[in-house]
């Protein structure tokens, strides 16, 4: 006979509860037992099957997000696996970035910095022939093989970057002009993940749990982003783009099926709150793989 | 198992997309001078690209990564 176990939220629990006292909550869909002097809580990660997989040479995704994101302040997630061998220096994001015209960014991996690290920078395009270095080339440890969450975001006109919930410390580069409060929203975007246009190439590697919030979270949510070195359930932080690369509900191969590691990546399903406007479609092959954060 | 083929770029319009991984003429990659692409297929090669030779991953990364096809220029 199964027992059903009383629900709270992270917010609204209980105040003066009494040893061994147990709940569900469903924010966080953590069961939480209070010891007598504290909550304990234990959770399961969310289940992840699938990442996306790019083989180095041409493939990405294109895609839009919302037209009003990223304004002003806004957070992005994303876990990736980038070997450091056999693959080119290359962009994670892009968007319209040295588009005539538009105001574009891209934040860019360097795996060939002398030290054999993996550098991260952001770069931002006017339109008209100006650039700003935004973050000038931070060292990250991008290109050591193992699953990293990277966190790219903007508070109040300044840049933040977290690896594995850790903040970076960030510098600025050549500043043609001050992007710290560009608009970096579009209603005509052209946003690519692993964009293969740059000039080392595209990335080879894996992504998993790519998501966009229309504000900065704080250093407690993102410490909240995984969870047992692992991709933690999205839900409660609300995202306005949250795609999982094959373990969303809806998410198909390339022919229409469910997603099995091999697979062409097909439809993907957005599970952020904004449902238009917020698309990745593969491009050249990007296939489903079994490798997922650990 | 991936194979890669080189083809000139005055060949795209003989590239069946329905047999290879690449999405359409205009997502392919091209040399640094425009003269040449590839495209990527599982296991046997179409019809179309008899006679082209084939390349395993790491050895289209091993071209892909020399100056024909690599600019430096990365701003």
């Amino acid at each position: 006979m199964p027992t059903t176990i009383p629900t709270t939220t992270s917010s609204t629990r209980p105040g003066s509860p009494s040893t061994g006292d147990a709940y569900f909550e469903t924010d966080t869909k953590n069961y939480i037992i209070y010891d007598g002097a504290n909550w304990r809580s234990f959770g399961s990660n969310i289940s992840n099957r699938f990442s996306a997989f790019y083989d180095g040479t041409d493939d990405h995704f294109t895609g839009t997000l919302p037209t009003t994101l990223m304004s002003s302040d806004f957070t992005t997630s994303i876990w990736l696996k980038v070997p450091g061998s056999a693959v080119a220096d290359g962009a994670i994001y892009a968007n319209n970035y040295s588009a005539s015209g538009k105001l574009g960014w891209r934040l860019y991996f360097d795996n060939q910095d002398a030290s054999g690290n993996g550098n991260l920078s952001l770069w931002v395009s006017d339109g008209s022939g100006n650039f700003d270095n935004a973050i000038a080339n931070v060292s990250i440890n991008l290109g050591s093989n193992s699953w990293t969450n990277l966190v790219w975001g903007r508070s109040s006109g300044t840049h933040f970057v977290y690896v594995n919930a850790s903040q970076v410390t960030i510098t600025q580069g050549t500043q043609g002009f001050n992007s710290s409060t560009s608009n970096f929203a579009d209603s005509n975007q052209a946003f690519k993940i692993f964009e293969e246009t740059i000039g080392g190439g595209p990335i080879g590697g894996y992504t998993d749990e790519f998501a966009v919030w229309d504000r900065a979270l704080s250093t407690s949510e993102i410490g909240q982003l995984k969870k047992n070195d692992k991709p933690s359930d999205l839900s409660s932080l609300a995202p306005e783009v949250w795609f999982r690369f094959g373990d969303a509900n809806g998410d198909q191969d390339s022919g229409g099926g469910s997603p099995a590691s091999g697979d062409t990546i097909g439809t993907l399903v957005n599970l952020g709150s904004v449902t238009t406007n917020a698309t990745l479609t593969q491009q050249n092959g990007v296939q489903y793989n079994s490798d997922v954060p650990v | 198992m991936r194979n890669y083929c080189i083809i000139n770029s005055d060949e795209v319009s003989s590239v069946n997309f329905d047999q290879v991984a690449e999405t359409s003429a205009d997502t392919l990659r091209y040399s640094i001078d425009g003269t040449q692409t590839f495209v990527k297929y599982e296991g046997t090669q179409p019809s179309f690209l008899s006679g082209k030779q084939e390349y395993t991953h790491s050895e289209i990364l091993a071209i892909l990564a020399t100056d024909e096809w690599t600019s430096d220029d990365i701003i």
